[in-house]
C-alpha cells in the first residue's frame, strides 16, 4: 500500500464522517485546516479509520499525530507489523 | 503591577532602553532579571517559590527526556505534576476544599469541634498561567514532541517572561523556546507594531472595560433593578469581561513585541462565533487548547470505544478544569458545566442544524447563530460573575419579572459605552468580514494610519477610566 | 562601523522622524482639544459640574456648608435663608472628601470670608481610602487657574504633575456632560436654582430600618486627612469667620469606638470649635430618610432647623468655653 493511496482512504473516511464532499487532504494537512474537522468528531474519525484497517491505535501514538501525514505513517506501521 | 499604570510604562520604556542597548548576546540574560523584578513588584519572597518551580522543573524535564524507559519517564513526570499540582492547589484550592470537606462532614456527624485548617496566603501572581505552562512542557517532553531544555537560563524566561506573567498567554514551549535560540536584533516595526498593539490594549481596557464596570457595579450593587436595566448591564458585562480580559492581553502581547517575542494569540473575535465550539475556539485560545490537548484529547481517545459517550464524558471533565482554573469557587464550576452542557448539545444537534442553515439564506443563518451564541455566554456570563447561584437566578428571574424604568445616571455615560462598544466591536466586524475595503488603522499610507492611531490615543485621553479599577482576572 | 550599517539597514533617522511627527501630531490634537474642553467645562451655566465651579469661582454667600453627600443632600439654604437672614450656599459634593472640601474653602477664601462655614464630618472621614484620592479628578479642571490648590490636587499620586502635562486630562470624562451644558437652550435665559443653592433634595422615603456596621471598611487612619481637617479649621480662624463641624443624622448604629469621630472631637476642642454629633438624631424616624446614610428632603428641612437652633442657641457663649457647652449639647458621650 502506498502512501498515496492511504491518503486517498483516509480522505474517503473523512468525507463520510464529516459530511463535506469537498474535503480534500494533503500529508501536511491538519485539524486547523479542515473547517468541520474538530477535535469533537477527530475520535470519531480515528475509531472510523480503525475499523476500516482493522488495527488499534496506542493511546500515546494517537497524541503524536500532528497532521495527516502522521497519520498516515502511523496506519502505515501498524498494517506492516500486521503482515509480520 | 498594574499594565495600566504609568509606573508600568516607565517600567517598559527604561527596561526596554536597557534591552536594545546591550549587545544581544547578554539580552537573554537580562530579560531574566528585568522579569524577576517584575514579579519582586508584587511580593519579593514569592521570586524563592518562582526559582524552586524554575529549577526543578528544569531538573526533571531533563530526567524525563534522558530516561530510557517508559516506567522511568512516568515516574518523573509524576514527580513533576506532584509538585506543579500541588503548589497549585496548596495556593489556589486549599481552601475551597477543606471548606467543601467540612461541610461534606458536617452533614452526617451531628458536632465537629476542630474547626477548618484554613490558610491565610496569597495567591502568587500569575500563578495558575505558568503551571499550566509548566505542565504543558514536561507533558510534550514525554510524548517525545520536544526537547527538553537545556539551557536554565531559557527555561527561565520560558517561565518568567514578564509581559505574559499576569493574564498569559499560556505560552507552549515549541512555540516560545526556539525565538529564544536566534538572536534578537532591533527591528523598528517590533517597536511599531507592538506601540499599536497596546494602544488597543487600552483602549479596550480604559475607555471599554472600566467605563462598563463603574456602570454596572452601580446597577449590580442595588436590588430591585428593572427588568431592562439588568438586561442591559448583563448584555455590557460580556462586553466588560472580552474588553478587560483581551485588552490586557494586547498590552501583553504588544510588550512582549517590542523586545522582540511573538506570543500566541489569545483572542480571535470571540463575540462573533457562531456556536459554543466556535467560541472556545475564539476565546481564552491558550486555555482552550491546553485543556484540548492534554485533557479532553487524551481523555476521548483512550474511551474511543464508548462512541459519543467518551466525548461527552470528555467533555464534562475538560469545561469543569477550564471553570474551576478561574477559581477556586462553584459558580466557575457550574460555569464550565454549563459550557460543556452547550458543547454536548451541539453534538447531538449537528444533523440538524447543518438541514435547517440548509433552508435559510446563509446571512440571516449566520447572524442569528452569532446572536444566539452571544445571548447564551451572556447567560452563563451570569453565573460566572454572581458569588451565589440564589444571586445568579435572581438576576435572570428580575431580568423577565421586574417592571419599572430603565436605570441611567445621564446621557454621558450611555454615549461613552456606545461609542467604546461600538469602536471596538467595529474594529472586530472589519477584521472578521472584511466589510469594508478602506480601513483606518491597516491603512497602506502611513500618514492615514498614525493619525488614526494619534486620534484612538487622544480618545484614550478624553474618555479613558484612569483610577481605581481593578482587573477582574487577576486572583486567576 | 557594525552600528552604522545597523541604523542604516533600519532606516533609523526615517523611523525617528515618523516618531518625532506622530507626537507632534499627538501634542497638536492634546492641545486643541484640551482647549476646547476647557472652553466648555468653564461655559456650563448648570448641574453637576458647574456647581464645584459656581462654589470655588462665583458664590459669596455668608453661610457655606461643606462636606459630602451628607452635606448636600441634608442642608436645605432656603431654610438657613430664612431664618438667620443670611445667603447660603450648600458646597456639599457626592462622593468627595476632606481634600475636595479644603481645595473649594481655599479657593472661596481667596476672593472673600464667608461669616459661617459649616463642614459636615463624615463618620469614617480619616480612614484610608484610595477613592478619597481618585476623586481628587474633580479638582484637575482647577489646577490651572488655582495655584492656591495645587498642593492638594498633587496628593492625588507622585506622577498628576506630568500627566497634567496634557490638556486633556484635567477634562477627562466630562466632554459630553459639559457639551450638552453648552447646548442646552434655556442656558441664557434664567440661570440654575439647584446650582445657585447647592442643594440637592432626594424625594424617596426609606422602607426600611436601621443598619448595623460591626467594624470600620479600614482602621487605618489617614494622616493626610487629618493634616487637612487641622488646615481647614486654621484657614477658618480669620476674624468673622466661624466654624461648625457637624455629623449628621444616619440609620446606622456603629458597633465600635470610631477612632475618626473621636479625633476629630479632640482636634476641635483644641482648636474651640463647636463640634456637634447628631449621628444618632433620628435613629426612631426612619421615615425622614431616603436610605441608610442620608435624609430625604423633609428630612433636610427637619435637620437645618435643628442645626440652626443649636447655633444660635449656643452662638454667643460657644466661643468661650466650648468645652463644656460642646457635652451639654449633644448630650451623649
Amino acid at each position: 500500500m502506498t502512501s498515496d493511496q492511504s491518503i486517498k482512504d483516509i480522505t474517503k473516511i473523512f468525507i463520510g464522517i464529516l459530511e463535506d464532499d469537498s474535503i480534500v487532504l494533503n500529508k501536511h494537512s491538519t485539524i486547523n485546516d479542515v473547517d468541520a474537522w474538530d477535535s469533537l468528531n477527530h475520535i470519531q474519525i480515528i475509531t472510523a479509520i480503525e475499523k476500516y484497517y482493522k488495527i488499534r491505535f496506542e493511546l500515546n501514538e494517537l497524541l503524536n499525530f500532528k497532521n495527516v501525514g502522521d497519520l498516515c505513517d502511523g496506519v502505515q506501521k501498524k498494517m506492516e507489523m500486521k503482515n509480520i | 503591577m498594574l499594565f495600566t499604570s504609568i509606573v508600568y510604562f516607565l517600567f517598559l520604556g527604561s527596561s526596554l532602553l536597557g534591552y536594545y542597548l546591550l549587545p544581544s548576546k547578554y539580552r537573554v540574560y537580562y530579560i531574566i532579571i528585568v522579569s524577576a523584578l517584575f514579579y519582586m513588584y508584587v511580593k519579593p519572597s514569592y521570586l524563592l517559590l518562582i526559582a524552586f518551580i524554575i529549577i526543578s522543573n528544569y531538573a526533571l524535564g531533563i530526567q524525563i527526556e534522558k530516561s530510557s524507559y517508559r516506567h522511568q519517564k512516568s515516574r518523573f513526570l509524576s514527580i513533576s505534576l506532584l509538585i506543579n499540582l500541588g503548589i497549585l492547589i496548596f495556593f489556589k484550592y486549599w481552601n475551597f476544599i477543606i471548606e467543601n470537606v467540612f461541610q461534606l462532614i458536617g452533614l452526617f456527624s451531628a458536632k465537629s469541634t476542630t474547626s477548618p485548617p484554613f490558610l491565610d496566603v496569597i495567591l502568587p501572581i500569575g500563578l495558575s498561567y505558568y503551571i499550566f505552562q509548566i505542565i504543558s512542557y514536561n507533558i510534550d517532553i514525554y510524548r517525545g514532541t520536544i526537547k527538553a531544555e537545556k539551557n536554565i537560563f531559557h527555561f527561565g524566561t520560558f517561565v518568567l517572561f514578564f509581559p505574559k506573567l499576569l493574564v498569559g498567554p499560556i505560552e507552549r514551549a515549541n512555540l516560545f523556546l526556539p525565538q529564544l535560540k536566534k538572536s534578537i536584533s532591533f527591528d523598528k516595526e517590533n517597536i511599531i507594531e507592538g506601540g499599536k498593539r497596546i494602544a488597543w490594549g487600552l483602549f479596550k481596557k480604559l475607555v471599554v472595560a472600566d467605563r462598563i464596570s463603574i456602570f454596572q457595579t452601580a446597577v449590580f450593587a442595588q436590588q430591585g433593578q428593572s427588568g431592562s436595566t439588568l438586561f442591559f448591564a448583563t448584555i455590557l458585562y460580556t462586553f466588560q469581561v472580552y474588553a478587560d480580559f483581551s485588552g490586557y492581553t494586547d498590552i501583553a502581547l504588544g510588550t512582549a513585541r517590542m523586545f522582540g517575542f511573538n506570543l500566541m494569540e489569545n483572542f480571535k473575535r470571540p463575540l462573533l462565533a457562531i456556536n459554543m465550539s466556535d467560541f472556545w475556539r475564539r476565546w481564552h485560545i491558550s486555555l482552550s487548547s491546553w485543556v484540548n490537548d492534554y485533557i479532553f484529547n487524551p481523555l476521548a481517545l483512550n474511551h474511543r470505544q464508548w462512541g459519543k459517550w467518551a466525548v461527552f464524558y470528555a467533555l464534562i471533565i475538560s469545561f469543569t478544569v477550564i471553570g474551576i482554573w478561574h477559581g477556586a469557587s462553584w459558580n466557575y464550576i457550574l460555569f464550565g458545566l454549563l459550557q460543556a452542557i452547550a458543547l454536548i448539545y451541539e453534538t447531538i444537534t449537528k444533523r440538524i442544524r447543518k438541514k435547517i442553515s440548509k433552508k435559510m439564506r446563509r446571512v440571516i443563518y449566520h447572524n442569528i447563530s452569532i446572536l444566539f451564541t452571544f445571548l447564551f455566554v451572556t447567560f452563563s456570563l451570569i453565573i460566572f460573575r454572581s458569588t451565589t447561584f440564589v444571586e445568579a437566578m435572581n438576576i435572570i428571574d428580575g431580568i423577565f419579572s421586574n417592571p419599572g424604568s430603565f436605570y441611567s445616571d445621564g446621557v454621558s455615560t450611555f454615549l461613552f459605552l456606545i461609542i467604546g462598544c461600538g469602536i471596538m466591536m467595529i474594529y472586530d466586524i472589519q477584521e472578521e468580514f472584511k466589510i469594508c475595503s478602506f480601513s483606518f488603522f491597516s491603512n497602506k499610507n502611513w500618514v492615514i494610519q498614525q493619525a488614526s492611531y494619534a486620534v484612538l490615543i487622544i480618545y484614550i485621553l478624553i474618555a479613558g477610566v484612569f483610577d481605581g479599577g481593578q482587573f477582574i482576572y487577576f486572583a486567576f | 562601523m557594525n552600528l552604522i550599517n545597523k541604523i542604516r539597514k533600519n532606516n533609523i533617522p526615517c523611523f525617528l522622524l515618523k516618531v518625532f511627527l506622530f507626537f507632534t501630531i499627538i501634542f497638536l490634537l492634546d492641545f486643541s482639544i484640551g482647549s476646547l474642553l476647557k472652553y466648555l467645562y468653564f461655559h456650563q451655566n448648570s448641574g453637576w459640574l458647574y456647581r464645584s465651579s459656581y462654589a470655588i469661582d462665583s458664590t459669596n454667600a455668608e453661610i457655606v456648608i461643606f462636606g459630602s453627600s451628607t452635606a448636600n443632600h441634608h442642608y436645605n439654604p432656603n431654610v438657613f435663608e430664612k431664618r438667620m437672614d443670611m445667603s447660603t450656599f450648600n458646597a456639599g459634593k457626592d462622593g468627595q472628601s476632606l481634600f475636595y472640601h479644603y481645595a473649594i474653602l481655599k479657593g472661596m477664601l481667596k476672593r472673600y470670608s464667608p461669616r459661617i462655614v459649616i463642614l459636615d464630618f463624615d463618620i469614617g472621614e480619616f480612614e484610608k481610602d484610595q477613592r478619597s484620592y481618585d476623586r481628587i479628578s474633580s479638582l484637575l479642571p482647577y489646577y490651572e487657574n488655582h495655584p492656591e490648590i495645587r498642593s492638594i490636587i498633587l496628593l492625588k499620586s507622585p506622577y498628576e504633575k506630568y500627566k497634567l502635562i496634557s490638556k486633556i486630562y484635567p477634562f477627562n470624562s466630562v466632554i459630553f456632560t459639559s457639551a450638552i451644558r453648552n447646548v442646552n437652550l434655556n442656558k441664557n435665559k434664567k440661570r440654575d436654582n439647584d446650582a445657585e443653592s447647592g442643594y440637592v433634595p432626594i424625594k424617596r422615603v426609606w422602607s426600611q430600618g436601621i443598619a448595623y456596621i460591626n467594624a470600620p471598611a479600614s482602621r487605618e487612619l489617614d494622616s493626610n486627612k487629618i493634616n487637612i481637617f487641622k488646615d481647614f479649621i486654621r484657614e477658618c480662624t480669620a476674624p468673622g469667620v466661624k466654624l461648625y463641624i457637624v455629623i449628621s443624622p444616619s440609620l446606622i448604629e456603629y458597633k465600635y469606638e470610631n477612632p475618626s469621630v473621636n479625633l476629630a472631637k479632640d482636634i476641635a476642642n483644641d482648636f474651640n470649635v463647636p463640634f456637634y454629633n447628631f449621628s444618632k438624631l433620628f435613629m426612631n424616624y426612619p421615615k425622614l430618610f431616603a436610605d441608610n446614610l442620608h435624609l430625604n428632603d423633609s428630612g433636610a428641612q427637619v435637620f437645618s432647623n435643628k442645626v440652626i437652633d443649636t447655633i444660635l442657641k449656643n452662638d454667643s457663649n460657644v466661643i468661650i468655653n466650648n468645652k463644656y457647652s460642646n457635652s451639654a449639647i449633644t448630650g451623649k458621650k
